[in-house]
């Protein structure tokens, strides 16, 4: 309105000259972190590792933000590569002390929407004195790499607007193919980074169920059978054993009192293209071996029932109606009525992952499946935060009795059992032979 | 000295049984294999190696369940600390050898077993809410022992899902130790917890669900407004975040537009949509900018002198707040 009015006064022939502006200076924030498609745009093929910003100001010598000095954002790949993930700081000319803090940060799925220290980015900066008359743009730049790390002291804000095409260039998080074709009956899984763990897991302390502290994890291409075994082929690699010679088989253990939903039979029948159970981890590790391959990592086994990250079940968020995939399948169970145990392999609709044109199936459901890894709880030596690059815990657990980690539901699971993230521990010994857990095989290209 | 009393009776009860069974009329090739596996069950409980004796001993009973076996598979489980497991193995050597299998010094020795278990277990006055909620706990349902009043125990079935207690509040024994509880009921978030528990313990458990947080989701027709809820700013539309059920005062903001502010009221497991719908300023009519440029000209033209002795000195350029447009004064 006074500009128009001014304009009215310019059109006398009367308009003064501006003067210089109020000096100040223009923070921008960017990361290497994969981020958000802006709304509007497609997913990328890269899911977001974060999906919040927490900016806040100190003035010199304070403990605490000053008023009105923090603020929290979402910011998409658009915004932050752009560099519109920026803001105004006007103090007193020459006056120097002033920090910000940044906190980059996981908001999915959170209650309280307050940063957690393990999928945060947290960086504390010292801004340079604002020069008289001058508009002064500083940079503050945060790596993937530095996740879950406490802040340092406070660095130097760097000169100067951002650089373009930052976003989402962090190694770890691009998607790397495997080198070579798959071999028959495998499918290659592309390496990539994702979050393994869930904050949205009720787990409170548990110690035979966790899952819910995150921590990033870097994962190499690898290949993974599209099924879990199946009796046929564990018949055809002959390993099955029987502790009596002559006797019925007792791992894989076959069907009887106690046992009666193995799958596994004396001799080749209807269920043979059933995924096996009953079955030692010992035994499961021995089939995999005896082909070149190995049982596959924990950290493996997430990020593929997660559909590489996306989200807690391989379809997506919701929870799953009977067809979806094998589970609930406990007499008088809510899915009992398509049979009870487990079901032929690929039989869940919508439990399947389409990697490269070949599908992979049974990852939420059928059969829990035993991976490579010790237990231990999430709280122990093998895991904590960070970056982690192909994790595989080889060590005993200091407080749980020895213990293999088995991942993913079955058709004996309810759906909040069914989530990618949930770990679980089964004892290595004999009678831990389980008619809920089966097994795949992964080999490194 | 009670356990290694054990292994002594443990072995004349695999004497006694092997004895009475080699009076036998000729046994199948199941019997036989029975009572191998007994008899190296036997032999390792002597060793207290209780882990391999008690597979043995289970073997053995699949071929052909017996007292003694029900009688030694207890007394296995009891080494291993799974009491109310060995409990319900007692109780059915009993039963198997109400036929005389066992002789009298063996039965003597379940009935101080069984008190020695009530002593041992934990007893657990247990309050769920919602009542209806499914509970199991280490993986495996409850053993309903009677429904009214309720009693319950655990540690005795298969693993599976949890089923619907009984009644809301119910009696429930339990082994000492560390135990998962698993929760589950729709519209709440599932809760697992993990308990610890003495020897003998008895005391009240309340195990309860909590409602599912709702979701907030507020969406703007102006892109990029900003978005309060109760007074704290979360960020730019779209935003979708989670919060406990309950009443949320949102407001959307952005230069240029009204306030858009609404109440929400958001229930338990519920998504609710916010969709803001953001209306241009506009400006009354001395607001216009053709208004005052006229005026501009005409005061213009009648006060050019007096506005050359008073000319005001136009503002600053305003200050640069970056593509998030907001700028901190600082002290």
């Amino acid at each position: 309105m006074r500009r128009a009015f001014l304009l009215g006064l310019g059109l006398a022939g009367c308009a003064p000259a501006a003067p210089p502006p109020e000096g100040q200076l223009v923070v921008h924030v960017t990361t290497d972190a994969p981020l958000p498609a802006a709304p509007g745009q497609p997913l990328p093929v890269v899911p977001a590792l974060f999906d919040r910003l927490e900016l806040a100001l100190y003035e010199p010598g304070a403990v605490s933000p000053c008023d009105d000095c923090r603020r929290e954002v979402a910011v998409d790949h658009e915004l932050v590569d752009s560099g519109r993930a920026s803001f105004g700081s006007v103090a007193p000319p020459g006056k120097s002390g002033y920090r910000l803090r940044v906190r980059l940060y996981r908001n999915a799925g959170t209650i309280a929407g307050t940063p957690r220290p393990a999928s945060t980015i947290e960086t504390m900066v010292d801004l340079p004195a604002v020069r008289e008359g001058v508009v002064d743009h500083v940079t503050v730049m945060l790596r993937t790499d530095d996740v879950g790390k406490p802040p340092g002291p406070p660095t130097a804000a760097l000169p100067g607007r951002p650089p373009e095409g930052w976003v989402g260039s962090f190694p770890g998080a691009t998607r790397v193919p495997c080198a070579g074709a798959p071999p028959a009956g495998m499918a290659c899984v592309p390496g990539g980074a994702f979050w393994m763990g869930d904050p949205t897991l009720d787990t409170t302390d548990s110690s035979e169920y966790d899952g819910r502290l995150e921590r990033l994890v870097v994962v190499s291409p690898f290949f993974v059978d599209v099924s879990e075994v199946t009796v046929a082929a564990f018949r055809k690699s002959g390993l099955a054993t029987s502790l009596f010679p002559g006797g019925p088989s007792d791992n894989p253990h076959v069907p009887g009192p106690g046992f009666e939903h193995c799958r596994y039979t004396e001799s080749a029948g209807e269920l043979e293209g059933h995924p096996v159970n009953c079955t030692s981890w010992d035994k499961a590790r021995a089939y995999c071996e005896s082909l070149g391959n190995s049982l596959p990592s924990e950290a493996q086994l997430e990020y593929l029932q997660s559909a590489l990250g996306r989200g807690p079940f391989v379809w997506g968020t919701e929870a799953p109606a009977c067809p979806d995939a094998v589970f609930d399948r406990e007499p008088g169970a809510a899915c009992a009525a398509a049979g009870t145990g487990p079901a032929a392999v690929g039989s869940g609709v919508r439990d399947r992952l389409e990697l490269d044109s070949v599908t992979v199936v049974d990852l939420a459901g059928n059969l829990s499946e035993w991976a490579s890894d010790q237990w231990n709880r999430e709280t122990e030596a093998c895991w904590g935060t960070g970056v982690f690059h192909d994790p595989r815990c080889e060590t005993p657990s200091a407080v749980d009795p020895p213990a293999r980690v088995m991942r993913g539901g079955g058709w004996h699971t309810s759906p909040p059992l069914m989530r990618a993230a949930l770990r679980a521990r089964l004892a290595n010994e004999t009678q831990a032979v389980s008619h809920a857990v089966g097994f795949r095989c992964v080999r490194q290209p | 000295m009670f356990r290694r009393l054990s292994v002594i009776v443990l072995v004349g009860a695999f004497s006694a049984s092997a004895d009475v069974r080699a009076e036998s009329p000729p046994a199948d090739a199941g019997v036989e294999q029975a009572r191998a596996l007994f008899r190296k069950g036997s032999e390792l409980a002597a060793d207290a190696r209780w882990n391999e004796a008690l597979a043995e001993f289970e073997r053995s009973a699949l071929l052909r369940p017996h007292a003694a076996t029900s009688y030694n598979i207890g007394i296995c489980q009891r080494a291993l600390g799974r009491y109310t497991r060995a409990q319900q193995l007692f109780a059915r050597a009993l039963g198997e050898g109400a036929d005389g299998d066992l002789p009298p010094s063996i039965l003597a020795d379940i009935e101080g077993y069984l008190k020695e278990t009530e002593a041992a277990v934990v007893r657990l006055n247990v309050r769920l809410q919602p009542a209806d909620a499914t509970i199991s706990v280490d993986g495996a349902p409850l053993e309903v022992l009677s429904a009214s009043p309720a009693r319950l125990r655990a540690g005795t079935t298969q693993p599976g899902r949890g089923r619907r207690a009984p009644a809301e509040r119910f009696a429930l024994t339990l082994d000492p130790g560390t135990h998962v509880f698993v929760l589950s009921r729709r519209g709440f978030a599932d809760v697992i917890v993990r308990h610890s528990f003495k020897s003998g313990e008895q005391r009240d458990l309340d195990l309860a669900l909590e409602k599912l947080p709702s979701t907030l989701h507020v969406t703007s027709t102006e892109p990029r407004s900003a978005v309060s809820i109760d007074g704290v700013d979360v960020g730019l539309a779209p935003v979708a975040l989670s919060r406990p059920a309950g009443s949320y005062r949102i407001a959307v903001r952005k230069q240029g537009f009204l306030p858009y502010e609404v109440s929400a009221r958001a229930r338990a497991g519920e998504r609710v949509e916010v969709p803001a719908r953001l209306q241009r300023d506009e400006p009354a009519l001395t607001q216009r900018w053709w208004f005052w440029t006229a005026a501009g000209v005409v005061v213009a033209g009648v006060a050019l002198g007096t506005y050359a002795a008073t000319r005001p000195e136009p503002d600053r350029p305003a200050v640069d707040g970056g593509g998030l447009g907001w700028a901190i004064r600082a002290r």
